[in-house]
């Protein structure tokens, strides 16, 4: 069964999909988007109840491995020390992601000039600046401007609350010397475009129920819808189609009954993620590209980038009201962001300020850590570990491996069978010493803080939600699979607009990126109208 | 009775049980996980996760026959030091059901309003109220203020 066709497809209603749907009503076209997963509904969300930590542990998880929820496909990620993070709904990723959204940096774009590794991208941070700033808007990130860390810029909203834990750490930080910010966070810290202000329930990672959180169902979709773009929810997609002349002409999918149909389309966007969208290019086999869509160089897939992440946790004595409050994302330091070879790697890493777990997650996470016994014992265990513990992550800066790859597993599928992706990941010589030392500094600054311990785990396991690098930019066809404005180079009706098309990872969280780079392809879409195909 | 609800009998060696992983709190005047009455909260959760009735049935029933192989017809009536024993040895034959009995006890007596109002905690979901927090001291950023620009063109 044909559906009438559309001038655009969009694939994901995730962060980019989401964001490329809105840009492009401008142009007045029919647009309609497909998306595996449903309308969340935050008065479900988990912390409506009193069990709000456990629901990580079930159908709020990281992993989609885990939650049993029949929008999420599997992942095979047993051959990677990184674990995958997604989530399958309207928002995507955004449902579950901290709301962290530092931009990166002028040099984020010139790795290869500036320290002979990797690529430079081919667009530049002046490029993207009037997208982040437009992204900034749509999405209320909270922030503070006058950051020597990044060029001037203006942000939107106050910062979030910084609390004990996060003033504690800004003296920290202050004793060392090292650079500190509160970060950029989207998160309405004032009534925003419809939305209601931040009201520190903390769970951010588990969906924002107050709404103040900028996740995509909440930001660009009830505008986009307005605006007269079709979402069609619980629409699984299978294979991205192609006619004679090599050019995609729709998509098959299934929708929430397992129905089999076609969307008929002139342009199709993809926007499903560093994991998800190889996984379809490479499912999407054809006479013409038989090693899946825009693969003739066979870079579909390769350079697969996370971002390592170390955790370390700091015991205090005193209490630190740490589970109140924006979970991920109050401060951040950039003092070893830049490339300095003194420190035997290249490129560098921010550090991000994690808040502390309330009552249950203590115990159940102190339990799975052996640090909380039962019996005797028990109740002074938990006095030294509830509301003492909080800490900090290093976002390390991942550098593009071909050997780190998405791949179709063999076997796994989905519910509608549809192949799963297979994931091939080793961390680099450069990422571990990158790790060693974020931990030593991590732990410094946590003594400078009055931490009478710490805890690490790095790479921290479950960190796989950054997810880039699958579908490489670039000038050359023969090292990239998209140009410098999204559209394969094989095929020049398809554009990939999410985190699949990074040249490099940064250290930064990439959600703000992938959207400025969703709306600036989205204008080069718009100023090319009449010669889009040439 | 259905089979998702215990027994009096299975409640009384649960209860038992309960106080021995998280036993009171003299300090915050708070009974152990038992007396709290955190059974009613496993079986809520076994209604929910059908697959724990065995788990948590296969533990009452090993603990009351460790009893019986003491001459204690059941759990409840061993003296505390021989149900500490008990414990000990249940964890080391049975580690995986001990262990997904000490999550959801623990789960449970943390989401108590006694013990969540005596941590501090307000004893509620965090939605819709919210929390308070102190107002941002952003003068501990002036020294970052003067830093020279850090990033490179």
């Amino acid at each position: 069964m044909s559906e009438e066709p559309v001038d655009v497809l969009i694939i994901g209603a995730g962060a980019s999909g989401a964001a490329v749907a809105w840009s492009l009503t401008d142009t007045r076209m029919s647009i309609v988007c497909l998306e595996q997963g449903d309308w969340m509904n935050p008065a479900d969300y988990p912390s409506t109840q009193k069990d709000w930590e456990l629901r990580r542990f079930g159908d709020f998880g990281l992993s989609p491995n885990g939650r049993g929820r029949r929008e999420d496909y599997p992942v095979n990620d047993a051959e990677s020390p990184i674990s995958i993070s997604n989530f399958n709904a309207v928002g995507g990723s955004t449902i579950l992601y901290a709301g962290h959204f530092p931009r990166f940096h002028p040099s984020d774009f010139k790795v290869k000039s500036l320290d002979g590794v990797a690529d430079d991208w081919p667009i530049d941070y002046q490029r993207l600046e009037p997208y982040y700033a437009q992204n900034d808007q749509m999405m209320g990130v909270a922030g503070l401007a006058g950051d020597p860390a990044y060029p001037p810029k203006e942000v939107p909203l106050p910062p979030v609350a910084l609390g004990e834990f996060g003033h504690r750490l800004g003296r920290g930080f202050n004793e060392l010397g090292w650079h500190w910010w509160p970060s950029d966070s989207a998160i309405a810290t004032q009534a925003h475009a419809g939305r209601a202000p931040c009201i520190n329930l903390g769970p951010c990672l588990l969906g924002c129920a107050q709404g103040a959180k900028g996740s995509t169902d909440v930001t660009y979709w009830p505008s986009a819808i307005r605006r007269g773009v079709e979402l069609r929810t619980r629409c699984r997609v299978r294979e991205i189609t192609v006619d004679e002349n090599g050019m995609a002409n729709g998509a098959t999918y299934y929708d929430a009954d397992g129905t089999e149909r076609h969307q008929k389309a002139e342009i199709v966007i993809v926007a499903c993620n560093g994991v998800g969208t190889p996984r379809l290019l490479l499912n999407s086999k054809s006479k013409q590209f038989p090693d899946g869509l825009a693969n003739r160089n066979g870079l579909v897939g390769k350079n697969l980038m996370f971002h390592p992440y170390a955790m370390v946790n700091g015991i205090f004595e005193e209490r630190l009201d740490a589970y109140k409050g924006p979970m991920g994302c109050c401060v951040m330091s950039q003092e070893f962001y830049e490339t300095d070879p003194t420190r035997g790697f290249l490129r560098g890493y921010s550090f991000e300020i994690v808040r502390g777990m309330g009552p249950v997650g203590t115990a159940v996470m102190g339990l799975m850590g052996e640090k909380l016994p039962w019996g005797e014992g028990h109740h002074r265990a938990f006095e030294e570990l509830f509301d003492r513990s909080a800490g900090m992550v290093a976002i390390c800066e991942d550098l593009p491996e071909a050997h780190n790859c998405v791949s179709l597993d063999p076997e796994l599928c989905d519910s509608d069978q549809v192949p799963a992706p297979k994931i091939n990941y080793r961390l680099s010589d450069n990422s571990r010493k990158m790790i060693d030392h974020a931990v030593a500094r991590a732990q410094e600054v946590l003594a400078a803080s009055g931490a009478v311990d710490t805890q690490v785990e790095a790479p921290l396991g479950v960190a796989g939600w950054h997810l880039m690098g699958t579908a490489r930019m670039g000038s050359d066809p023969k090292t990239s699979v998209v140009n410098e404005w999204g559209r394969s180079h094989d095929v020049r009706n398809l554009f990939i607009v999410d985190g699949s098309i990074f040249v490099t990872a940064a250290g930064v969280n990439p959600t703000c990126t992938i959207q400025a780079l969703a709306l600036y392809i989205s204008d080069t879409i718009k100023k090319n109208l009449s010669n889009l195909f040439d | 009775m259905s089979e998702d609800q215990f027994s009096p009998d299975a409640r009384e060696t649960l209860a038992a049980v309960l106080d021995g992983i998280i036993p009171a709190n003299d300090a915050a005047s708070l009974p152990g996980a038992g007396s709290l009455g955190v059974a009613s909260y496993l079986e809520t959760i076994q209604n929910r996760k059908p697959e724990l009735v065995e788990v948590f049935a296969l533990l009452i029933n090993a603990l009351d026959a460790f009893a019986r192989a003491r001459d204690c017809d059941r759990f409840a009536a061993l003296p505390l030091p021989a149900r500490a024993e008990a414990l000990q040895e249940i964890a080391r034959t049975h580690p995986g059901p001990f262990s997904s009995l000490l999550f959801h006890t623990y789960a449970g007596y943390y989401q108590e309003d006694r013990v969540l109002e005596a941590q501090g905690v307000p004893a509620r979901a965090p939605f819709p109220e919210g929390y308070e927090m102190e107002p941002n001291d952003l003068s501990l950023l002036d020294a970052v203020r003067q830093r020279p620009k850090m990033f490179r063109e």
